[in-house]
């Protein structure tokens, strides 16, 4: 069984590093876009959980994802061992902080506290989160090292930035949180970060600069890689997770979903890349097939709303006004300027005598954006839009009434054109021109 | 005629059925080792997470929590007298503490927490007790922040944990409460689009 799951993971490795290391080139400056890397081979960890990973201070690091190689040699494997790291990492506050210098290879970096909202917890990986008196309360202005867990508590946000500022990373922790942080130093010209995320969610960004970055947040059962990214976002709870970049988003986000066998070793790997304004979840779906679950949810407080509030859902619902023809300048809270546009041909339109500013109300409703009647029941009963002519007729007074050449509304001769009539070259009227109305008839169809 | 048998049978079923969801916890799926009562909060929210079944009285705990951000009471009289002075748990409900809790009592909680109004049903039936939790749970469905389930489902840990980092997520959106801790476009960026990495000292980079 074993055998035949190292074969596997050995078949996986190669076609991964096939498919993925052609076109493919590392970036040398920022002014590049960012090309993606070939990724390494995933190796077998015995479980890619929590428990185990936060218990190897000492020993050599079974990476997941091996860190990125400026050259591109898809089968290196270089994961430096966490023992190399201080095994008590430094947990100072209040210290001035470093210059943002690019750090040399091997100096460690940090996490400093830039600011705090709530009550956040740190304490050394390997501490139960039950041993209260080990935990320490976190302070704006804490450095956070390698080798420390943090637990975010509801209400509560933690804005981290790396120190060294090479390359510039700023991270947020939401609420509910609870996550480690693996690994932080500089190793060939790379600044690493690896974080382990147990439970809630993750913000972050990375400004790609003359220092390369290879972060990797990795969660249970899945792995975001970045792409020289920023305000990425990782959400992680259960074995479901939603990896999404923001939509000002830059680079690419790496998806990486691990399958386990009953022993708990990783069987098999599916990756996805998240674009900006993309996400993806457990499913792994094509970014396009995720759009349908992706809604906004518009919660409508009509008791709650201010006068400029319903001001603008009124605009954006309609006004059941119709503006002068041609005429595209909406000052119809006054205007003097308003008047009837000029005609296809070039002669003058009549015009209407403006109401107020050259508004001509009607009772037409949304333009294809209302509610609609129901059925059985009077015009108006339910129909928002007409009530919204009717608020507007009591605003604008009698005068409209007389145009709007509805019935009931005082009517207009029917060889005068209707107001809300739509102009057309073919169906243009002088005043006092009677209409020509086609009859059909049988007679008339067969033809 | 159906046999006894059958009857006894489906009489059993309705009575199981109906007295379901006021069980106590089976012991196997506590939280070996742990008194939740002796925890911090933040504790209280990881052992949450990890609970395979809440109670009653931990549910009304994690209310508090997310409603305050802090618990404060210690006893679960305290709890239950202030939540229901908000109007966040009935009284009618009669739940205790040590029963397991089901998805729509903590979806009530959660919406009254969160200050969603609901539907029509909710606002026509569920403000005098009719529908009032299975409304609520169907609110919370219909926003994407609980899966697809039953009102008499059993509540895990984990799931409730995830219910409560949602429920945060839509407070901190919403402004119940202050926080100008935040890493977003609308507030991270540039006027050239660039992201905005702050000094460790404060100042924005």
């Amino acid at each position: 069984m074993k055998t035949r799951n190292l074969i596997t993971q050995l078949c996986l490795t190669v076609l991964c590093a096939a498919g993925l290391s052609i076109g493919f080139a590392p970036s040398t400056t920022a002014a590049e876009p960012e090309k993606m890397v070939p990724m390494q081979p995933v190796n077998d960890t015995g479980g890619a959980t929590l428990e185990n990973r936060t218990n190897t201070n000492t020993t050599p690091r079974g990476t997941v994802a091996q860190p990125m190689q400026r050259s591109g040699n898809a089968n290196a494997t270089n994961a430096q061992p966490l023992n190399t790291m201080p095994s008590n990492p430094p947990l100072a506050s209040g210290q001035p902080m470093a210059t943002s210098q690019p750090a040399a290879d091997g100096e460690p970096q940090y996490f400093v506290v830039e600011r705090l909202n709530g009550i956040a917890k740190v304490a050394p990986v390997g501490v139960d989160v039950f041993e209260e008196d080990k935990w320490k309360e976190l302070k704006q202005g804490d450095k956070l090292g390698a080798g420390v867990q943090l637990l975010v508590t509801g209400q509560s946000q933690v804005k981290l930035v790396l120190e060294p500022a090479s390359p510039p990373t700023v991270m947020l922790i939401e609420a509910m949180t609870q996550l480690s942080i693996e690994d932080l130093a500089m190793r060939e010209g790379t600044s690493t970060t690896r974080i382990a995320l147990a439970s809630g969610a993750i913000r972050a960004g990375v400004i790609e600069s003359t220092t390369r970055s290879d972060f990797l947040i990795e969660a249970p059962t899945a792995t975001l890689s970045k792409k020289g990214t920023d305000i990425f976002r990782f959400e992680y709870q259960n074995g479901r997770f939603r990896m999404s970049l923001s939509s000002q988003g830059r680079g690419l986000v790496q998806a990486i979903k691990y399958k386990f066998n009953n022993s708990g070793n990783i069987v098999d790997a599916k990756s996805r890349f998240v674009t900006r304004g993309q996400f993806v979840t457990q499913q792994m779906m094509r970014a396009i097939d995720n759009v349908k679950y992706d809604r906004d949810i518009q919660v409508l407080d009509f008791v709650g709303l201010t006068q400029e509030e319903r001001l603008n859902l009124l605009f954006n619902n309609g006004l059941a006004i119709l503006l002068p023809f041609a005429d595209n300048s909406a000052n119809f809270l006054g205007s003097p300027f308003l008047t009837g546009g000029i005609n296809v041909d070039g002669g003058q339109r009549p015009t209407l005598p403006p109401i107020d500013g050259g508004a001509i109300a009607t009772p037409d409703g949304d333009f294809g954006v209302g509610q609609g009647l129901l059925p059985g029941l009077p015009h108006g009963f339910f129909n928002a839009s007409a009530k919204r002519s009717r608020m507007i007729q009591s605003l604008f007074g009698q005068q409209h009434r007389e145009l709007s050449g509805r019935k009931g509304f005082g009517g207009i001769q029917r060889d005068t054109p209707r107001p809300n009539q739509i102009r057309r070259p073919g169906n243009m009227r002088k005043a006092g021109q009677k209409r020509t109305v086609r009859r059909f008839n049988k007679a008339s169809r067969r033809r | 005629m159906r046999s006894p048998s059958f009857l006894i049978f489906g009489m059993l079923l309705a009575t199981a059925g109906l007295t379901g969801c006021s069980a106590p916890r089976p012991s196997e799926t506590a939280l070996s080792g742990v008194d939740p009562d002796t925890l911090s909060d933040s504790a209280f929210q990881v052992y949450l997470n990890r609970v395979p079944l809440v109670t009653v009285g931990e549910a009304y705990r994690a209310m508090l929590i997310l409603a305050d951000g802090k618990d404060g009471r210690d006893s679960f009289e305290a709890r239950r007298q202030e939540l229901e002075s908000r109007d966040i748990v009935r009284s009618a409900w009669d739940l205790q503490p040590d029963n397991v809790i089901d998805t729509a009592s903590v979806s009530y909680m959660v919406c009254k927490i969160c200050e969603m109004p609901g539907g029509i049903n909710q606002v026509l039936f569920g403000s005098w007790g009719l529908g009032d939790r299975r409304s609520a749970m169907r609110e919370l469905m219909f926003r994407g922040m609980i899966d697809d389930s039953f009102e008499y489902e059993y509540v895990t840990g984990s799931g409730l944990f995830a219910l409560m980092r949602n429920a945060d997520a839509y407070m901190k959106k919403k402004g119940l409460y202050e926080s100008d801790v935040d890493l977003s476009d609308e507030t991270d960026r540039d006027n050239t689009g660039e992201l905005i990495v702050p000094n460790a000292s404060g100042e924005n980079g």
